[in-house]
């Protein structure tokens, strides 16, 4: 029998308050003849009330409380949990530890590899690309770096959402809802490679939907980032294809280890499409050795998809196997399986046009795609491989005696080859008018910023893709290397109006260089090929000066320059190689010891550089007359610059005012040409900055004024150009420097103000621009001091400025761009004052 | 870095809990596994901060969880006394399931993997299988869900005697009383 519980607690707890005799008595009493109570109690008291057992907490081992365990921190984040593993790594939810809002991110961390150090330096090259990369269905990457044990990550939006295709099913969406939801995949690619980034390893767990239906495509750039970029690192020959890119929905050219360019995203959402309409891959590659996926994927045409309608598929889909494949039957086949086309060129020409053909099809408008015909099949494959050519002719001779058909398919395909020609040679001439003329037409103009971007990502696509097939023709390699080195200087070349984008800009450079030096070593005594390599050097000094690269960018600048001046001195009526052998002296004077430059500090060799290029360029001809200005202001305020260096003021005021006249002449004669304008502002600047170290504080302040009134002007005429709100920004600064030191503490605070308002709008839009972070960071902490001065503004104010820029500060430190030691010394400083 | 940041889950705790403070037990289900997960995130900051061999306190996550989810509202005591409360049931759970991951770890992998000192949580004084604890825990529910929950605050939750009061709204000389019969009845059920 059981004890009463009651009765035992109550009966424990007045005996274990009794010492041993007591005890023996009470229990006597209390129990009676209830002998299972007595042995219940007395078996509790037996045990030992001395010992501290569960009297001190539980410890909890750190170590394992996850199995597995999660990482103890990943850069500045934290993981909360896992969301998923795969062959590169683990996916964890997290948060940055120190972000007070908590906003849950993704955080894919890649498993220790051998190319570890590779992943790390593609990631910051293509980190400001991939932060660039704002649209409501892809979750942006928005952080990434290294763990303390050299483990890459990557940070990215976090999505709350199931596979598309699980989404689909899940749903039982019919035929047309997934298309609409297909769609929605297409523009989002499509705005990406508007903005040069292919995805390269698109697939259902790539493609997340939420609960509301919204699609996010995931892992923008990152397949980039893990494997490197055919072609790109031309050196490593023996790089085998890389496998980190899932097989599945690999393209041919993948599976090759070719070029990947956009058309390889267009395949990819082939596949993508062919599943969600069918249920099905189109090539069975699951359980299959790798080589014999490989060469399903390069030499196998897919079935189209409906003939493989499953009762399975058709019940996901709302519909009967019978009706399903009636749906795709026609227009969806031929869509997908152009779309799926072995040959880049030969699929849709961009995510857009696959996208639209779609829209057609859900209209019932006539799509675009159109069926193989076997002698199209059959010309591609003669075209593209001739040495194999003698043994297939024989079989082919073999297999089509008897056929009735035979002459009209060898005319059918030899109409088909030279349309095939003819098309290339349209592209190439496409993209030339692009980047050429288009481009040159609307570069000066204002406003143009939007319509350049979106220019240089089709020709980009346009130019990757002609390379992608082209021959050794000398004429065309020498278009692409040109085509390229004008993609790049858009993109980035820091001298001129450019989207930014310093990355992408080396690597077209590095595509272009590529294709010369490979023409150089063909045909060494070419004009073209040596006026190629001259400009090739010249950029790629142009940019390895600004990273920092001081040797190798000199070392490049002078092979430019005597290139260019040989080529001077044989043939060059019209001027051009004289120009250019001026500008590469004005080039390697900078990277030799210009101030407003990174610089060897050689301010003598800097002075003989510019002092060259003078005569050189009062000696254009005629024909020449606007470049004539544009650089004789340009040298003379070089000459200005090297003067003040050398503290000697006087000349260089007179350096300064006579660029300011040739750069006046010069928007006279071009006043559209932006550049002009704004070095117009530039020498205004440099004669303020004489003035005001003559201790003439009014002159100056009215010629940073005059300065400032120019940089707003073409602020405004473009407000989404960068450079345009840098350049305004810093004219502010110096305005709000001049009004301090003309005891105006009031008006330089409104100046600061303005400058900070443009820095934040300008991070708010691009966060990755690590050059305007540091502006911010210096403006806040000279807003602080100067309301500290003029006690105008209060402590609490001020500190959080200093602190908003002590943010600025970490964030430079943890992308890598920690600000200049002096900087960060202020801003401790004040930090600590603030405390 | 500051200790007391609004996490993401903390203005859900804090209606969950004033349901539960309203009596509406359906809030129980929704937040144990919040603060499970709050936990857990600060046992992983410890983990940042000190070596990996380290032992935490309870009582040091279950406050320190609390401060990060509450400290910086106003909050009803009683919302604070059923926190600790939920609080101490999910430390008992993440005790458990380490203790179950470790001896399936100990199953697949072979013993040699181990180190001795994994082999149990560790305790001042003589070492508990947490696993048995918990099989005797569920055992002294069904006879007096009240005691469970004494052991709960005091052992995994790490409250004082006063502070367990407080929480079950008993007196100190009621929590004691149960306590050592519970710690008693316990002692006996592992024993045996």
């Amino acid at each position: 029998m059981r004890a009463d519980w009651d009765t035992v607690k109550r009966v424990f707890h007045e005996a274990s308050l009794l010492a041993a005799p007591a005890r023996a008595d009470y229990l006597d009493r209390a129990c009676g003849g209830n002998g299972a109570l007595r042995a219940e109690v007395e078996s509790l008291l037996a045990v030992d009330a001395t010992d501290s057992f569960l009297e001190t907490p539980a410890l909890v081992p750190a170590s394992g409380l996850d199995e597995p365990p999660l990482p103890r921190a990943i850069g500045p984040y934290h993981a909360i949990s896992e969301l998923g593993r795969g062959g590169m790594g683990a996916v964890y939810l997290a948060v940055r530890a120190d972000d007070a809002y908590q906003k849950r991110v993704a955080v894919k961390l890649v498993k220790r590899g051998t190319d570890t150090d590779d992943i790390v330096r593609r990631f910051r090259l293509e980190r400001q690309t991939l932060a660039r990369l704002d649209h409501p269905n892809i979750a942006r990457i928005v952080d990434g770096g290294t763990t303390s044990d050299g483990r890459p990550y990557f940070v990215m939006d976090f999505v709350d959402g199931v596979p598309i295709d699980v989404f689909c099913d899940e749903r039982r969406l019919g035929i047309e809802a997934r298309l609409d939801l297909f769609r929605l995949v297409c523009h989002s690619v499509h705005y990406a490679h508007q903005n040069l980034v292919i995805h390269r390893d698109l697939k259902p767990a790539n493609i997340l939907v939420t609960g509301d239906g919204v699609p996010k495509l995931l892992d923008f750039g990152v397949a980039k980032v893990m494997t490197g970029d055919a072609g790109e690192d031309s050196a490593d020959i023996t790089r085998v294809p890389d496998r980190r890119v899932t097989l599945s929905h690999a393209s041919p050219e993948q599976v090759r280890d070719e070029v990947v360019t956009t058309s390889t995203d267009v395949y990819s959402l082939g596949v993508l499409l062919y599943q969600l309409l069918c249920g099905a891959p189109p090539y069975q590659t699951a359980g299959l050795p790798a080589a014999a996926a490989m060469r399903a994927i390069c030499e196998s045409e897919p079935a189209p998809p409906s003939e493989r309608a499953s009762d399975a598929a058709a019940a996901a889909r709302g519909t009967t196997p019978r009706a399903l494949a009636r749906h795709l039957r026609g227009d969806l086949d031929r869509i997908v399986l152009m779309a799926l086309r072995k040959e880049p060129a030969r699929r849709y020409g961009s995510v857009q046009e696959l996208s639209d053909d779609l829209q057609r099809h859900l209209r019932g408008q006539t799509v675009m795609a159109r069926g193989d015909s076997l002698g199209y099949r059959t010309a591609t494959f003669v075209r593209r491989h001739p040495l194999g050519m003698t043994a297939m002719a024989v079989a082919t001779v073999t297999l089509v005696i008897g056929s009735a058909t035979t002459l009209w398919q060898a005319r059918e395909a030899e109409a088909k080859a030279q349309l095939a020609d003819r098309r290339f040679n349209e592209v190439r001439q496409l993209a030339n008018a692009f980047i050429f003329d288009v481009h040159d037409a609307v570069a000066r103009l204002p406003g143009s910023t939007a319509a350049r971007e979106l220019l240089v990502g089709r020709a980009l696509t346009y130019v990757d893709r002609l390379a992608a097939e082209s021959s050794s023709d000398v004429a065309l390699q020498l278009e692409l290397a040109a085509a390229y080195e004008r993609i790049g200087d858009v993109q980035g070349n820091p001298t001129n109006a450019n989207l930014g984008d310093i990355d992408a800009a080396r690597e077209s450079y590095a595509k272009a260089l590529a294709i010369a030096e490979r023409l150089e070593a063909d045909t060494p005594t070419a004009a073209p090929v040596r006026r190629l390599m001259a400009r090739l050097l010249q950029r790629s000094g142009d940019l390895l000066m600004f990273s920092g690269a001081l040797p190798e960018a000199v070392d490049r600048l002078r092979r430019a320059g005597h290139l260019y001046a040989a080529e001077m001195a044989s043939a060059d009526q019209d001027g051009a190689m004289r120009l250019a052998s001026g500008v590469s002296s004005i080039k390697l004077g900078d990277a030799l010891g210009n101030p407003d430059f990174p610089n060897t500090g050689d301010r003598q060799a800097a002075l003989r550089e510019y002092q060259r290029a003078l005569p050189l360029f009062q000696g254009l001809p005629e024909s020449q007359v606007a470049p004539r200005l544009r650089f004789l202001g340009v040298v003379h305020e070089r000459l200005g610059r090297i003067h003040e260096a050398l503290d000697d003021r006087a000349t260089a005021l007179t350096h300064y005012r006579t660029s300011l006249e040739y750069r006046q002449a010069h928007v006279t004669a071009q006043p559209a040409d932006t550049e002009a304008l704004r070095n117009v502002g530039i020498a205004h600047e440099k004669i303020a900055g004489m003035l005001a170290a003559s201790g003439d504080a009014p002159g100056a302040l009215a010629s940073y004024r005059t300065a400032l009134g120019r940089y707003d002007a073409l602020y405004r005429a473009d407000l989404q150009n960068a450079q345009a709100a840098r350049t305004l920004l810093i004219g502010y600064e110096h305005v709000a420097a001049a009004l301090l030191a003309t005891g105006d503490p009031a008006g330089a605070d409104r100046a600061f103000a303005e400058a900070v308002g443009l820095a934040d709008g300008l991070l708010e839009r691009a966060p990755g621009q690590w050059q305007v972070r540091q502006d911010r960071a210096r403006l806040l902490l000279a807003r602080a001091d100067a309301g500290a001065t003029s006690r105008q503004v209060p402590a609490g104010r001020r500190c959080g400025w200093v602190a908003q820029g002590g943010a600025d500060q970490r964030a430079l430190a943890a992308a890598g761009h920690p600000p200049p030691a002096d900087l960060a010394e202020a801003l401790a400083t004040a930090l600590a004052a603030c405390r | 870095m500051t200790g007391l940041m609004d996490a993401p889950t903390s203005g859900e705790v804090t209606r969950l809990l004033r349901d539960l403070t309203a009596g509406r037990r359906d809030a129980l289900p929704a937040l144990l596994p919040l603060i499970y997960a709050e936990l857990r995130r600060v046992a992983a900051s410890h983990l940042r901060r000190e070596r990996s061999d380290h032992t935490l306190q309870a009582t040091a996550l279950v406050h320190e969880a609390y401060l990060r989810l509450m400290g910086q509202q106003a909050v009803q005591w009683q919302n604070r006394a059923h926190f600790m409360a939920v609080a101490a049931q999910a430390m008992r759970r993440i005790l458990v399931d380490h203790a179950r991951a470790r001896d399936a770890a100990k199953r697949g992998s072979g013993e040699a993997k181990l180190r001795v000192e994994d082999v149990d949580i560790a305790v001042d004084g003589p070492s508990v299988d947490i696993l048995a604890l918990d099989h005797a825990l569920t055992r002294l529910g069904e006879l007096d869900a009240r005691q469970v929950q004494v052991v709960e605050l005091r052992f995994f939750g790490g409250l004082s005697v006063e502070e367990a009061a407080e929480v079950m709204e008993l007196s100190p000389a009621t929590i004691k009383r149960e306590w050592s019969f519970a710690r008693a009845w316990l002692r006996r059920e592992l024993a045996s």
